[in-house]
């Protein structure tokens, strides 16, 4: 049993995660713990159903009946696994809100990657911080390499939190309006949804007793090595962000570095930006006394330590 | 006493002696009993056997002639053939009805061509009449022997430890697995030792000698590797036992890859939760889990337990508990290592952590480089603990960044250490057949200590990645604070000691790296002293002048590098002088100009 203090209530909780290519193997293991998760919450009071969305943005199919049958037949601490073949690779901001429309019967949602594997009390220590009524989005740290962004060494809140695990209740989604879709297609929407959180004046918490292991990968001089479709989203969700967070002074800056970089990522991400910005597609500028969000050099909150 | 070959007397030192003291010490009340002497020869204890116990001394031996020798001393002697099925009947024909209170096979089972038979003659008639017995057998592993062998020698002699009659030949383990599928077991040992054997021959081989580099070096590894290199008989006291058929030769010893063995005391539950959450993220899940819980309450335990039973089935399945109250710091590490399955093992620290590729990395390296020490990078991260809403949580408080060196070099571990535990995996082999284990009179640098010799024996494979993160606890209780630098120091000069203490193999491309360093060394060595000339040469000036003029020398100019490239710039400039055209030629020609002017001038 617990010893520390355990969610107030029994929750239904709803994990949803997006396929990308994403080895199947790899997956089986991810659903494993999150069995495993269910059994200790089942065990210990805390949990009254944990459904797995899962949703496959990969150009083909990847989980068919039968793997789902067989999955569901192994697995049967969870409440249910259902699959979603999007057909197309929908970025996991419009993923994670088909998931989340898909399936409303849970009172907690859960975004995850879906290589993440998650220590067996993460989820209900996580689900425990929301005792606290005015917690809005709790984070769970990643191993091996932990983010660096600072966090209230007693509270736990923090600027942002990333979606690779993360937890918020279902009523503030759903009056959130989920992930903005419209502007971001992947990165950056889980610091635009955090920061809707904390403008709707609810705290975002980032629990380090809470862990989950997500691979990365650090070169020998301990700096973190991006892939491809990181630095072109990313580039991209940077303008995205400032320009949503009214910072036009830092949309330039962006834009005139991107312009002179010799990556071509950035330079597309760059043109892309002021052709929609040109076309008036991008949404209206909020937060114009900057009191939520926060932009410090390329990162969105104040870090321990760079990687 | 003949001229024959196996007629020695019986003397303290040698086999017949330490098997009468044997005898002396396991055997009860022999008055009505007889002894059995299996392969009597002439029946050199018979005399003892009688006097010292007061049993009836029975002779048994193939030869017919040596038996008549014993009956003409008025003992009792068969001939018997042992090498046979049937051995049994024959033995208990032989004892007809009587109480057996012992049996000796004194360097008989070597002789047979095929033992078996005699040795559960023995061990049923051990276990019908509850006796003891004693045996000796040469040791063919002898030092001597395995120097010789290892250089490409093997000679046999008429008598020794390479009789030219022996038919088979024993090592401690095998004659233990012979005996036990006899049905017998030894309970008290009084071995033969000899430093220098009947092989010990010729008398100038300097393999053979224990102070040549080599010897020495051999040796020392044969040693810590098995301990009966210097027993030229073992010589044993059995009992009964049920038998056991002798085991057929390993030759894969392991299933598994990996054997991971994490010591815990159980005061870190939530690090020993992110220790297993790195172990159930790898890519590659060919390993074992072995958790020692070392020295822990009640309490404790029940918390590792608890750790351990909310794991996914998958991994929880491939965790072992083992529980250790007593010994020192490393002393867990030697039990996991005793229970360990693995073709590698690995020591985890429950406070570090590995990315996904820790094993994947390391399997794929053991392809290609079975058998020796693999490390991979091993970054350094700060870290705390914090409490968010009350629950104990490590928080990195730096990023992770390279510390130590990226490629193994003995010769830079001789000096320093620079591998933590977590960023390497040895083979189990070392221990298994190199009598490796964790030094537990070591309070600290246990692993450095052990991966020096490793390193050694094995030699080392880098993977050029970043595998592991070491944790660098900033305001927590660690080894690194436990114990006092001082500690650590003595520590670290026991493991220079013992270094100096022998031979030391270093590998190709070591030697390198030390004439590398040793030359530049040497440079600075020579730069110094010229320094230390010029130095003296001022000093000697400035002591010259301060007697002259009685006040301190004066600066020689400009003190600083800065300062005289400003009045080189100058006075090109005043000589109108363009960069690069020679200064101190013109410099002189106008000094000499102006000396001259001044003479004429009577100035």
């Amino acid at each position: 049993m617990f010893e520390e203090l355990p969610p107030n209530n029994p929750a239904s909780i709803a994990i949803q995660t997006i396929l990308f290519n994403t080895p199947l193997d790899r997956l089986e293991r991810t659903l494993e713990a999150f069995d495993n998760t269910a059994r200790l919450g089942t065990r210990d009071l805390m949990n009254s159903g944990l459904t797995i969305l899962i949703g496959d943005a990969s150009p083909q199919r990847t989980v068919y009946e039968a793997q789902l049958d067989e999955w569901k037949a192994r697995f049967t601490h969870l409440a249910d696994i259902r699959y979603t073949f999007f057909n197309r690779n929908v970025g996991t901001s419009r993923g994670h809100n088909r998931l989340a429309a898909s399936f409303t019967d849970s009172e907690y949602i859960v975004t995850s990657n879906p290589d993440i594997i998650v220590e067996p009390r993460a989820l209900w220590r996580m689900l425990t911080v929301f005792n606290d009524q005015q917690v809005g989005m709790v984070e769970a740290k990643q191993l091996p390499i932990e983010h660096p962004k600072d966090y209230d060494p007693g509270t736990g809140q923090t600027s942002w939190a990333t979606t690779a695990f993360a937890m918020t209740p279902r009523s503030l989604f759903d009056e959130l309006g989920g992930f903005d879709q419209k502007t971001f297609f992947m990165y950056c929407d889980d610091v635009d949804y955090s920061w809707r959180v904390r403008e709707a004046g609810r705290s975002v918490i980032f629990q380090p007793a809470s862990v989950v292991f997500h691979d990365k990968h650090l070169n020998t001089e301990g700096a973190w090595m991006p892939t491809g479709a990181e630095v072109k989203h990313s580039a991209s969700a940077a303008l995205l962000l400032a320009h949503k967070w009214s910072r036009p002074d830092l949309v330039k800056s962006i834009l005139a570095s991107f312009k002179a970089s010799k990556k071509t990522a950035q330079k597309e991400a760059a043109a892309e930006f002021e052709k929609a910005f040109k076309a008036g597609r991008l949404v209206e500028p909020r937060d114009p006394q900057h009191k939520i969000a926060t932009f410090v050099g390329s990162h969105y909150a104040q870090h321990r330590f760079s990687l | 006493m003949s001229d024959h070959k196996y007629d020695n007397p019986v003397h303290p030192t040698n086999k017949f002696g330490h098997a009468l003291d044997l005898l002396e010490r396991n055997l009860g009340d022999a008055a009505d009993g007889i002894h059995l002497d299996i392969a009597c020869g002439f029946g050199h204890i018979a005399e003892h056997i009688v006097e010292k116990f007061g049993a009836t001394y029975v002779g048994v031996d193939i030869d017919e002639a040596e038996l008549a020798q014993l009956r003409e001393r008025g003992y009792e002697g068969h001939q018997a053939d042992l090498s046979r099925p049937g051995a049994t009947e024959l033995l208990r024909s032989i004892i007809d009805g009587r109480r057996v209170v012992s049996v000796s096979f004194l360097d008989g089972l070597e002789h047979l061509t095929d033992g078996q038979f005699a040795l559960a003659a023995i061990g049923e008639v051990l276990a019908e009449h509850r006796a003891v017995a004693v045996i000796s057998v040469p040791n063919t592993t002898h030092i001597d022997l395995g120097i010789k062998t290892l250089l490409g020698d093997w000679t046999y002699t008429p008598a020794g430890l390479l009789d030219d009659t022996h038919y088979t030949l024993y090592s401690d383990r095998s004659l233990r697995d012979a005996l036990l599928a006899g049905g017998m077991r030894p309970v008290d040992e009084y071995n033969v030792l000899l430093a220098q054997s009947d092989q010990h021959f010729p008398a100038d081989h300097l393999g053979l000698a224990d102070h040549t580099s080599f010897g020495a070096w051999v040796r020392s590894m044969r040693e810590r590797a098995e301990p009966h290199a210097l027993v030229n008989q073992f010589v044993w006291a059995l009992t009964a036992v049920p038998p056991r058929p002798v085991p057929a030769p390993e030759l894969e010893r392991s299933d598994i890859f990996l054997s991971v063995i994490i010591r815990n005391q159980g005061r870190r539950p939530q690090e020993l939760r992110e220790a297993l959450l790195c172990l159930a993220g790898q890519t590659h899940q060919d390993f074992e889990v072995i958790i020692v819980a070392h020295r822990t309450t009640y309490a404790e335990q029940i918390g590792i337990e608890t750790v351990i039973e909310e794991q996914p089935p998958s991994l929880r399945g491939r965790i072992r508990l083992l529980l250790l109250d007593h010994g020192p710091r490393s002393a867990p590490l030697n039990v996991g290592l005793q229970a360990a399955t693995g073709s590698y093992v690995a020591i985890f620290d429950d406070d570090d952590t590995v990315l996904a590729n820790w094993v994947e990395e390391f399997a794929g390296a053991a392809q290609g480089h079975a058998g020796k020490v693999l490390r991979g990078v091993t970054l350094r991260q700060k870290v705390t603990v914090t409490s968010v809403r009350d629950v104990a949580g490590v928080r990195a408080i730096g990023a992770p960044t390279k510390h130590f060196t990226q490629k193994f070099s003995l010769a830079e571990h001789v000096f320093q250490n620079q591998s933590p535990p977590i960023g390497w995996i040895f083979p189990r082999s070392l221990h298994l057949d190199f009598g490796m284990t964790f030094d537990e009179s070591m309070t600290t640098v246990e692993d450095w200590d052990f991966l020096l010799q490793a390193a050694e024996i094995a030699g080392v494979a880098d993977v050029e990645k970043v595998l592991a993160i070491y944790r660098w606890w900033v305001d927590r209780e660690s080894s690194r604070t436990l114990h006092s630098q001082e500690e650590w120091r003595q520590n670290e000069g026991e493991i220079a000691r013992r270094i100096d203490s022998r031979p030391f193999l270093l590998p190709a491309g070591d030697t390198r790296e030390l004439r590398v360093k040793l030359r530049r060394l040497h440079a600075l060595e020579v730069q110094v002293t010229r320094q230390n000339k010029v130095i003296a040469t001022m000093q000697r000036q400035a002591d010259r002048q301060r007697r002259t003029t009685g006040r301190p020398a004066a600066a020689a100019g400009p003190k600083t590098l800065r300062a005289r490239l400003r009045l080189r710039t100058r006075v090109r400039s005043a000589m109108g002088l363009q960069p690069g055209q020679p200064f101190l030629g013109p410099v002189r020609r106008r000094l000499k100009v102006r000396t001259r002017i001044k003479q004429l001038a009577g100035r």
